[in-house]
């Protein structure tokens, strides 16, 4: 599966917005989403099984760092580094 | 009480905070869950002090309005006398918005087992759990099978399950079955604690109060170093609505050394409290509760493992250091719900529980590592054990963490925790917001 810059942004937003912890256009690229309290220790949890299973990659426990979480464009890049070790392409637009 | 049922989807062994938010969380995702404690609420139990992340859980579980309604009293921070340094904390100061408690725990837990009832899960109290067979745990049936005994009866009985999930507390029946408990030598503690009525207390504001004032100028918990303790041991004041809850912790070592080996325990912990000059004004027309005096010893463990294949340690039954920064509940509510959660995605991606598990495990064993770096002294596994610690402290809140660093500024045993803590905004503010306390102490 192939995943525009776009819409893997698009879908880690609709998390924040369907956990009722962001409100739609509240969850930019760079927002602090650990230092703004949308993430905690609880919902990392909720993330990562979030971020599993909507592109069908495995997060490791070592990898539940800060610098994969902190924004969406880190989570991004996790998620990038992810699909392309899976032998899937991501399309940077 | 209903028939125990053959089968459910998970066993909750415990009904303290861990099992019933637990079998809560877990009913909350559509599974069948019973749950089995040994006594009959509501029963004793010590660890009265609640910090104000206890409410998250409590709203995740539907049952924080029955504890508000409960009126207990709200705790407004910590006032510390570490040998001869006196500071206090206000939580306020820290932007919390919701109260922190001092809860009667046989009150509270009743709450949360009874809560845990109403949301579906079966419930059985008096019944002790003797063990589980975990030899199918991982086959295609995923059979778990957990023996268990009512109180007063000579048989024992089975349930089957998918899971078990020990929230035992210290008992900590699972982790006892497969050996995984790990006691710290080098911390080989004990606690001594008994009440007092009519104690008074310090407030927030550092002055000291009667007890009838207890429902309308809130206390802190006041936690002082016993004189000649090197550090090491230490005192609580807890005030709950009727009472006061004192208590000391303290190496068995200098313990045993300090008592005479005539002297009860009850004696001794007196003793312990009239040597302490702020404490003795606290008590100046306090009555001591005759007969309340207990002690646990081997006062601080953790896990080779919390978790494997087809059970979860969850609380007091994963892991347990030192209560003197109140995270006990705290810890058993988080690992509830991390373990409703993991129990989930096991049940729903069968092909993958060794990972949800390994999640799972590395995120409690993180968090009790950080209890850990605040509370104990040197411990050998430091360099791994800080790098764990350091991945907990990243997902708190900037709140969570700078009251952290605060607990950490109040005593000189956290050297653990210093070495790993570098966060410059949580430090700022945490040495902000410490407090003197100007009590004159004749």
């Amino acid at each position: 599966m192939n995943y525009t810059d776009e819409q893997i942004f698009n879908t880690l937003e609709s998390f924040f917005v369907q956990d009722g912890t962001g409100r739609e256009g509240a969850v930019a690229p760079d927002t602090d989403i650990v230092g703004e309290g949308l993430v905690d220790s609880l919902g990392i949890f909720k993330l990562i099984a979030f971020v599993e299973d909507a592109f069908a990659v495995t997060i490791e426990p070592d990898e539940v760092l800060l610098e994969n979480f902190q924004t969406p464009r880190a989570l991004r890049n996790l998620i990038v580094k992810k699909l392309d070790s899976d032998g899937a392409r991501h399309i940077a637009l | 009480m209903s028939t125990v049922p053959e089968s459910c989807d998970v066993v909750v062994i415990g009904g303290g905070p861990a099992g019933s938010l637990a079998a809560t969380y877990l009913t909350g995702k559509g599974y069948s869950v019973a749950l089995f404690e040994k006594e009959k609420h509501p029963r004793y139990q010590v660890g009265e002090s609640l910090l104000p992340d206890v409410w998250k859980y409590c709203d995740a579980a539907g049952v924080s309005d029955a504890i508000a309604g409960e009126g207990f009293l709200r705790k407004a921070g910590g006032s510390v006398d570490w040998n001869g340094e006196m500071r206090r904390l206000s939580f306020g100061d820290f932007g919390y918005t919701r109260p922190a408690l001092h809860v009667e725990r046989d009150r509270f837990d009743h709450i949360l087992l009874e809560r845990a009832r109403a949301s579906g899960a079966w419930v059985g109290e008096e019944i002790a759990v003797l063990g589980a067979d975990l030899s199918r745990a991982e086959d295609d049936e995923s059979e778990v099978s957990v023996s268990y005994r009512p109180v007063g009866e000579s048989s024992a009985s089975r349930i089957r399950c998918r899971y078990v999930v020990d929230a035992s507390g210290q008992n900590g029946v699972i982790g006892r079955q497969l050996g995984l408990r790990v006691f710290d030598e080098g911390f080989r503690f004990m606690s001594v604690w008994g009440y007092f009525d009519d104690s008074k207390y310090l407030a927030a504001d550092g002055l000291i109060y009667p007890a009838r004032s207890v429902r309308q100028v809130p206390p802190t918990t006041y936690v002082s170093a016993l004189p000649q303790g090197d550090g090491w041991a230490w005192l609580w004041h807890i005030m709950l609505r009727e009472t006061t809850s004192i208590g000391l912790v303290v190496p068995i070592a200098w313990a045993q050394e300090s008592k005479g080996s005539a002297e009860p325990w009850e004696a001794w912990f007196l003793r312990q409290c009239q040597a302490i000059p702020l404490l003795q004004r606290l008590l100046v027309d306090a009555t001591f509760c005759k007969g309340s005096v207990r002690l646990v010893r081997n006062y601080s463990y953790k896990s080779k493992r919390v978790a494997g294949p087809g059970f979860f340690l969850l609380g007091d039954a994963a892991g347990f250091v030192d209560p003197i920064f109140s995270v006990g509940v705290v810890f058993a509510m988080y690992s509830a719900y991390a373990a409703a959660h993991t129990i989930d995605r096991c049940l729903s991606q069968r092909a993958r529980r060794d990972h949800h598990r390994s999640i799972f495990s590395s995120q409690i064993q993180s968090r009790l590592e950080l209890s850990r770096s605040l509370a104990l002294p040197y411990y050998q596994e430091r360099d791994a054990g800080h790098a764990q610690a350091r991945q907990a402290m990243a997902f708190s809140s900037m709140q969570a963490q700078a009251l952290m660093y605060a607990a950490s500024k109040l005593t000189d045993r956290s050297g653990n925790f210093d070495a790993m803590a570098d966060n410059p905004e949580a430090h700022r503010a945490a040495t902000e917001r410490i407090r003197s306390l100007d009590i004159p102490l004749k």
